[in-house]
């Protein structure tokens, strides 16, 4: 069977033509939660969020062949979702020096990747979400703009402010008594 | 550092700290939850040919009978051709370039609201295809006497809203002859696919393209099937110049400004609002909820319980889903509270276009799925017309 038969057998109700399209497609949409919403555990209930959503209503999608654009943006959807549920707890988190994380090293890249970390990190999910699709997923500035359900412009402007915080994180390392977010 | 190394950074890093493997619990968990999770939309899927046709014939004969049926009701239906608008009361543009289009004399309307002669439809192009819902009901196109091109336009986006610009005389005479030369639209016709001898098509989905010409008893309703297979078409079915003609027709309304040039057109597009609006509801009791805004925040119309709205359209659907009419200003509320609550990902909450969203329903731990449509010219669609109906 062809993704768009499968498709549509799921949309007749057929279970394991779902899992068949599912399956597949299991570890890139974990690898995008997970970078979008920087935790592995959140990303999971993301993803199963998204697949449930993707039963629910798949026969609401009108074209077959635009399946994975739809469930990219089921997922986005729902990191959204964890995202603002993890927002409600933030108040109860405290942030700890980081001990145990590599510390910056001026020269190297260790440090750059430790920067960036921190610098995404400090985005809004939505922002990190381009920077995923953009450089994770190589999709295109329309691609970017129907996962996130956003105009074309919007997803430029987004990309484009998202970039110039990264660079600012590269640019003004913390220092290493500074701790980290984690 | 460069623009390329600060690239390479960012593409390294992701790639670097991204899981390759998703745990099997996450797809597991995930079937386990589907397992006892109804789909939704349960009686307009129409995903195979059979389903599209029989749906594009209940489309035809609902807006015929209840085109018709109204003419009963509010007057006699006049029998003299000459009354109803047909092809040949359109504009040429080797004809009348520079004069105003001629009056459309019609049957009266089907709405409660009259249609003025400026919103009397001269053509609308419907377009089913794959699974569909009440918004894919809405027309791709939609002209009128005086000149109002009314069209959803090609976007990344699901629900991309409609825009509304006038063309020129000679904009609408040119359409008219794009649309009209070929003689295609003249009189009622069915194109559908048929097999070459001994051919095996696969099985794969076309879509149902329905132009309806005027309005009353002179009313033209052609349907023609598109092939959406990835194989060619020709190696299943027999060639059908007039079917490929009326797809390739279809598909270059959807995008009127690229096909009729900017000399065509009075002024720029606008958004499209409707006076009128569908208000569609299906309401789930006792279903796992999703954790949306609860549909009591929201100032629907209605008196009495979600599922006791309107009237009930559908024979196999359960819960079946439920339409009726509603005004221009509680459209604007909906979308106003909806709007305020976050629903949607900004392209399927607004007033010109096709708002769709799903709502929990605390008090019958249920949800409600919502749709609120803009009516088109020529009171198209009416709750009767749907795949819902």
């Amino acid at each position: 069977m062809t993704d768009k038969q499968l498709v549509r057998a799921a949309a007749d109700g057929d279970p394991d033509a779902f899992a068949a399209i599912a399956a597949p497609r299991l570890d890139r949409l974990f690898a995008t939660a997970s970078l979008i919403l920087r935790d592995r555990d959140r990303a999971e209930d993301a993803v199963q969020d998204a697949l449930v959503r993707a039963w629910r209503d798949l026969r609401s999608l009108r074209d077959p062949g635009r399946f994975d654009a739809w469930l990219r943006r089921l997922v986005v959807n729902a990191c959204r979702d964890q995202s603002r549920r993890q927002r409600r707890h933030e108040a109860n988190i405290r942030l700890l020096p980081d001990h145990d994380r590599p510390t910056a090293d001026a020269s190297g890249a260790l440090a750059d990747s430790d920067a960036i970390e921190r610098g995404l990190q400090r985005l809004s999910t939505d922002h990190r979400a381009v920077i995923v699709h953009h450089y994770f997923l190589d999709l295109s500035l329309p691609e970017i703009a129907d996962a996130l359900g956003i105009p074309v412009g919007t997803a430029k402007s987004r990309l484009h402010h998202a970039r110039l915080a990264l660079r600012a994180a590269i640019g003004q390392k913390p220092h290493r008594s500074e701790g980290h977010v984690a | 550092m460069s623009r390329d190394q600060f690239d390479d950074l960012v593409t390294g890093h992701l790639r670097a700290t991204a899981p390759h493997e998703a745990p099997a619990r996450v797809l597991d968990g995930a079937l386990d939850r589907i397992a006892s999770t109804p789909q939704r939309g349960g009686g307009w899927p129409v995903a195979r040919l059979g389903g599209l046709l029989a749906a594009a014939a209940v489309v035809v004969l609902a807006v015929i009978a209840g085109t018709q049926l109204a003419g009963l009701i509010d007057g006699p239906v006049g029998n003299d051709p000459s009354a109803a608008p047909s092809v040949s009361g359109l504009p040429s543009s080797s004809a009348v370039p520079s004069d105003p289009p001629p009056a459309v004399a019609t049957e009266p309307p089907v709405a409660s609201e009259p249609a003025s002669s400026g919103d009397t439809l001269l053509l609308r192009v419907v377009t089913l295809g794959g699974p569909t819902d009440p918004a894919s009901m809405l027309p791709g196109f939609t002209v009128t006497a005086d000149g109002t091109a009314i069209w959803r336009p090609v976007s990344t986006t699901a629900f991309a809203g409609y825009l509304a610009r006038k063309l020129t005389d000679e904009g609408l005479a040119e359409l008219h002859d794009l649309a009209f030369a070929g003689g295609l639209l003249e009189a009622d016709a069915t194109h559908e696919l048929e097999p070459l001898p001994d051919a095996e098509p696969p099985g794969r989905g076309g879509v149902e393209h329905t132009f309806t010409v005027g309005e009353g008893a002179g009313q033209v309703v052609v349907t023609s099937v598109g092939w959406l297979g990835d194989e060619e078409e020709a190696t299943y079915y027999e060639p059908d110049p007039a079917r490929q003609a009326l797809d390739a027709l279809a598909n270059q309304l959807r995008d009127p400004e690229s096909l009729l040039g900017e000399d065509a057109w009075e002024g720029p597009a606008t958004a499209y609002e409707a006076g009128e609006y569908l208000l569609v509801l299906v309401a789930y009791a006792d279903v796992p909820p999703y954790g949306n805004p609860d549909v009591s925040a929201v100032p629907l119309p209605i008196d009495g319980q979600y599922d006791e709205y309107g009237e009930a359209y559908s024979d196999t659907q359960s819960p079946p889903a439920r339409c009726g009419l509603i005004t221009r200003d509680d459209a604007a509320a909906i979308v106003a509270a909806l709007t305020e609550l976050g629903v949607g990902d900004g392209s399927s909450v607004g007033l010109d276009r096709a708002t769709a969203t799903s709502l929990d329903w605390a008090e019958r731990s249920g949800t409600v799925d919502l749709w609120v449509l803009p009516r088109m010219p020529g009171d198209y669609p009416d709750c009767d017309a749907g795949p819902w109906g």
